[in-house]
Parts: C-alpha cells; structure tokens; sequence
C-alpha cells in the first residue's frame, strides 16, 4: 500500500527526501503548504516544460501579430496620401501586443500541462499537508524498511492510503 | 551549505530579517491561524456586508445602467459632447480607471521579479483592482462609442462586409493592448490564486467546497506543482511587467497622435504612465485602509510597514509627476506657438482653472507630507492622503481632455465643453460598478495570498523544539 508520512516541517521533510533519495528511490512525492526554497539544494534539479510553452508561445504570437495586421492590410490596402501600406512603426505594436497575449495563454496552458490539470482521479492527500505540515508519500513499491528511514528523519506520523502518490 | 547559497526568501522565512514585516510581529499568526482567518473572510458574511453590497448594486444599477439606457435611447446628445470636444468625462474615466489597474501589475510583478517579500500580503487585493478597474475601463469604451451594437466591428474578424480594422491608428493599438491586459491579468489572479482555492477547498463545505474544487483543479501541493508554479508565475511577471507600460503608453497615444495643442506631446507616454503607477500605488492604500478595517485579523497582516512602504513610493512618483508637469508646460511655453499658448491659458486660468490648481495642490504638494515617517505610519492620514490623490487624478484625466480640444488652431473653432447630468451619473455609477466586483471577489477568492504570507513566517516547530 502507498505510505503517507507527516512531517512537522521543511527541514525535517527535505532530510527524508534526501534519505530516500541516497537509497536510490526516487519516485516520491512532496506535498507541502509553501514552496520548498532548498529542494533544489537538498534533493535534486527540477525541470519544467513550462519555458517552452512561454518561448514558443511568443513566438507564435510574434508572428501571428505581425501576419494579422501586415495581412489584413495588404488584403484591404486602404492608401492615405502615399505612405506605406505595411507601416513597421505600428505594426510593431500590435506584435508586440500580440506576442504578449498568445505568451501568456501558452504559458498558462504549459503550466496545465505539466501538473496534468484538471486532475480528475484520486490521488494521495492530506489535508494537513496544506496547513501547517508537510508530507511525503512512496507507492507501494518500496520496500517497508523505507518507513524506519522516513521516522529517522523526523516523521510524526506514518499512515497507509488507498490512493496513488 | 554555503549562507550566500540560500535565497532572499529562505533567509526571510528563517531569521526574521528586514523583509519580514509579516512575522516581525510580537506575536506572530502561526501557519493554521494564516488559513483559518482567510477562510473566514470567505465564508463569514455580517449584515454590513450585505448593506454595502446592496447600496453598491442600487447605485450600479441606478447611476450606471439607467442613465446609459437613457443615452442608447437619445443618442449620444445625452452628454455634453459636441463639436469640438467630442471625447469628454467618458474618456477621461476611462484613462482613470485603466491608471487605477496599473497597481497590482507593479506590486505582483515588479514587486515579485525584485524580490520584496512585504507584497505578498497585499499584492491579491491589488491585481483583483486590476481586474476590475479594467473592466469598468472596458465599460466606458462602451459607453462613450454611443452605438455600442457595433463595438465589434473594431475586433478583426472575417465579415462578408469587407470590413478589416486599420491597424496604423492607436485606437486599434488600443483595442488590441486591453484586451491582451484583460487576459493577463485574469490569468495573473488565477493562477497566483491556485494553492489558495485548494487551502479554501479544503475547510470549506457545500457549494462552496464544490465551488473551489473545480477552481482549484485538483491541487495537492506537491513539489513539482510548486516548481511549475513558480516557473510559471516568473514568466508571467516577466510578460506583464512590459504589457502595463505599453498599455497606458498606447492609451497616451490616443490622444498624443492627434495634433491638438495640450495633447501632441512626445511625454505623454511616461507622463501617462507615471500618473497609472501614481493613482494606482494610492488606491491600493485605500484598499488596504478598508480590507483592515473590514476583516477580523487582518490587521495581523496588513502592517503600517506596508502603508510605509507604499507612503514612500507614492512620494517618489508624486516628484516624478511633478516633474513630468513641468516639462509639459514648460516645453508648451518654449515652443512660443500661439495655439500652445492659449490652451495653456485656458487651463491654468480659464474655466476650469480650479480644477488644475486643485490637481496640482492634490498630486504635487499634498503627497510632501510623505516624507514624514510619522504621516506615512499613521494609517487615517494615509487614507486620506491617497484619496485625495486619486481625486487629483481623476481631475488630472478630465483636464487633459476637457481643456485641450476647446482650444484648437483655429479660434473660431474654440468651444467649450461642460459634462452632463447622464455623465455624472454615470462617473459616479462606475464607482458602483467597480466597488460591486470587489465585494464579490472578497467572497469568492482568498484575498490575501496564504501561501505566500505563510512564506514570509516563521515555519512551525517540531514539538519540544521551542
């Protein structure tokens, strides 16, 4: 069964995380009330997809911008006293805002998809966890002798949960 | 590990240093009283909220939508907009309020990016101001174009009429700027919101436990939910800093490309946007002014150390306001044009010269007083203060319009503009409609961030550790 240990706090939960860690498990789960500062320190280097989905997001919408005003100009030239029909000065801005724009919705959308928002099943929780403790949960494929481990670091509390970590 | 290692926000939680205002407190609210008294600014409701809720939704209905109906139905002879002043207090409101949006973009993200730990109690109230001012901006679009069932035509969107926006004018930047605005920051408060709704979720029942499970999509708070997050919110911040500038630079633009004298100015872009951060940065006191005053305990986390910090902030932009000023006129005086010349007559000592003179004693003497420590901690001075800023700038945006377009080139051309009854009502209403959102944001949304007050404090102990 996947195990839930409570931990009174940071310092405490990061050691088990690093504990765990030395033994070569790596597939465990942190669930805390604040960002962990030190995890990066203490555990390991996080990555996220989410700079992609920033990056390519402008990108996109650099583009997108400048096809929409450039585009629709050319298409429907509406001539003022001989100055150019694709104008750069204020099709910049609408590049610009356009850029922005699509960035922004990217970056939302990657940051959905890398925490595989809306998350629909039942996953392991504790509510206390999002209080004033903070938690570490294992699947049931690590051995026991990991929870002696886990009370070594600091864990108040060692609980069964039906659910997935 | 090396001390130099750890970031700003690990020394902040651990050794109650400078940045600390929240736990620097005697006696400071532990992790479970953080999310006990927020939640109970959610689900405790008192008549009085009820009371001012109703009032701001009569005055919405009665000053805003009726009066509009009423111009809808007469056609836009219902202001006092007439050849040559065709943009009047509808326009002057609109900048106002899109000014008043520009504080919770710098305290979530100028605030965020430099590292100032003392934001985090106050910067949700302030990006909920955002929101909503924008949208009574949006509103006054609606209401100054007059046949608002066409405001669409000015979106680009395939029509067998032909019809494409012209991208070379600043009403289109403009359309384009606020609605990217619009989006950011709705985006911006909802995400910085995420591991609230779940803390809100979890101590709630009822609707409102169904309510915040949706919003707050299944999080749990794992460490890689926090890490996406905060890659996330960087890159928001780094996104909508740039965004805010160019919105009221773009909004400067509407008026700065027209060659009226008073309005074709190369300064009205930082001009337009010092005044934004300016009003903005003072309605956010005001806020904190009421929000302590309305919840129990939140004067735990809404400090005089805030109303410090924005205290000297405001005198910063009220110098650079000033300044700004005196460039304007100055170089309108410099350039010796005669057209310059009368319009600057006209606002400094015609008509309306009460108005300007009440703008300058507002926005450029009156915020002096902040360079007192005592005035800048002494909360009802505060509040004052920074309303009667935002009176200033409300005039500031009216003058601009109201006293340039009278005087143009052509002196037989002059005119003279005067708003009508449906525009007061109107201005007035808008505060209702303004005030009526955040009343229901206080309800519906954690309006101090948990997460990040809980970062500021001091972690619980293990017991028998004390």
């Amino acid at each position: 069964m996947p195990r839930l240990a409570l931990f009174p706090d940071s310092e405490h939960l990061l050691d088990a995380a690093a504990r765990l860690k030395g033994r070569g498990i790596e597939d465990f789960t942190l669930i805390s009330p604040i960002p962990l500062e030190e995890f990066e320190d203490r555990v390991g280097v996080q990555t996220s997809p989410v700079k992609y989905f920033s990056f390519f997001g402008g990108l996109l919408g650099a583009l997108a911008g400048f096809a929409l005003a450039a585009g629709t100009s050319v298409a429907y030239p509406i001539p003022v006293g001989g100055r150019p029909i694709v104008a750069l000065p204020p099709f910049l801005l609408i590049t610009y805002e356009v850029t922005i724009l699509i960035g922004v919705v990217m970056t939302v959308i990657g940051f959905f998809f890398a925490c595989r928002f809306p998350k629909l099943e039942e996953l392991a929780y504790a509510p206390e966890a999002n209080v004033d403790q903070f938690a570490l949960v294992i699947g049931d494929d690590v051995d026991e002798d990991v929870d002696q481990d886990l009370r070594d670091a600091g864990a108040s509390e060692i609980r069964s949960v039906e659910d997935p970590p | 590990m090396a001390e130099a290692g750890k970031s700003l926000a690990y020394h902040a939680r651990h050794e109650k240093s400078w940045v600390t205002a929240t736990a620097e407190q005697d006696n400071p609210p532990t992790f479970a009283e953080v999310n006990e008294d927020v939640v109970r600014s959610i689900v405790e409701t008192g008549p009085g909220y009820w009371w001012i809720l109703g009032v701001t939704v009569v005055l919405t209905f009665l000053c805003f939508f009726v009066p509009w109906f009423y111009q809808l139905e007469v056609g836009l002879q219902a202001s006092g907009m007439n050849h040559p002043v065709v943009w009047g207090t509808y326009l002057a409101n609109f900048i106002f309020f899109i000014g008043l949006s520009h504080s919770g973009t710098l305290l979530s993200a100028v605030l965020h990016i430099t590292n100032s730990s003392w934001r985090k109690a106050i910067y949700r109230s302030a990006e909920a101001m955002t929101l909503f001012s924008l949208m009574t901006a949006a509103m006054f679009v609606m209401v100054h174009v007059g046949r608002v069932w066409f405001v669409h035509w000015s979106t680009p969107y395939p029509n067998q009429m032909g019809l494409w926006p012209n991208f070379r004018s600043p009403l289109m930047f403009d359309v384009m700027a606020i609605t990217t605005y619009l989006t950011a920051s709705w985006v911006f408060i909802y995400m910085g919101s995420i591991p609230d709704f779940a803390a809100v979720r979890d101590r709630t029942s009822g609707w409102r436990k169904k309510f915040f499970t949706i919003w707050a999509m299944g999080w749990r708070g794992t460490h890689r939910e926090w890490h996406h997050l905060s890659q996330a919110y960087t890159f928001f911040a780094v996104f909508v800093i740039p965004l805010a500038v160019s919105v009221h630079s773009i909004v400067s633009w509407d008026f700065a490309m027209s060659i009226v004298p008073g309005l074709h100015q190369t300064i009205f872009a930082p001009y337009f946007v010092c005044g934004a951060i300016y009003s903005g940065t003072a309605g956010i006191v005001t806020l904190m002014w009421v929000l302590r005053r309305a919840f129990k305990n939140f004067d735990r986390y809404i400090l005089p150390i805030h109303f410090d910090n924005l205290g000297k902030l405001l005198l910063v932009l009220s110098l650079i306001w000033t300044y700004i000023n005196i460039c304007e006129i100055f170089t309108g005086w410099y350039s010796g044009s005669s057209g310059e010349m009368e319009m600057l007559k006209f606002r400094m000592f015609g008509f309306y010269a009460p108005l300007y003179w009440e703008m300058i004693a507002f926005c450029a003497f009156l915020p002096l007083l902040l360079i007192s420590k005592k005035i800048r901690r002494n909360l009802t001075a505060m509040l004052w203060i920074s309303i009667a800023i935002n009176i200033g700038m409300l005039t500031e945006r009216f003058i601009i319009v109201a006293t340039s377009l009278p005087r143009q080139y052509l002196p037989d051309a002059w005119g003279f503009y005067f708003p009508s009854t449906v525009e007061f009502l109107i201005t007035f209403g808008s505060f209702g409609i303004f005030l009526t959102l955040f009343l229901l944001f206080v309800k519906f949304v954690p309006s101090i961030s948990i997460y990040e007050v809980k970062e500021t404090l001091p972690e619980p102990r293990p017991k028998g550790e004390n």
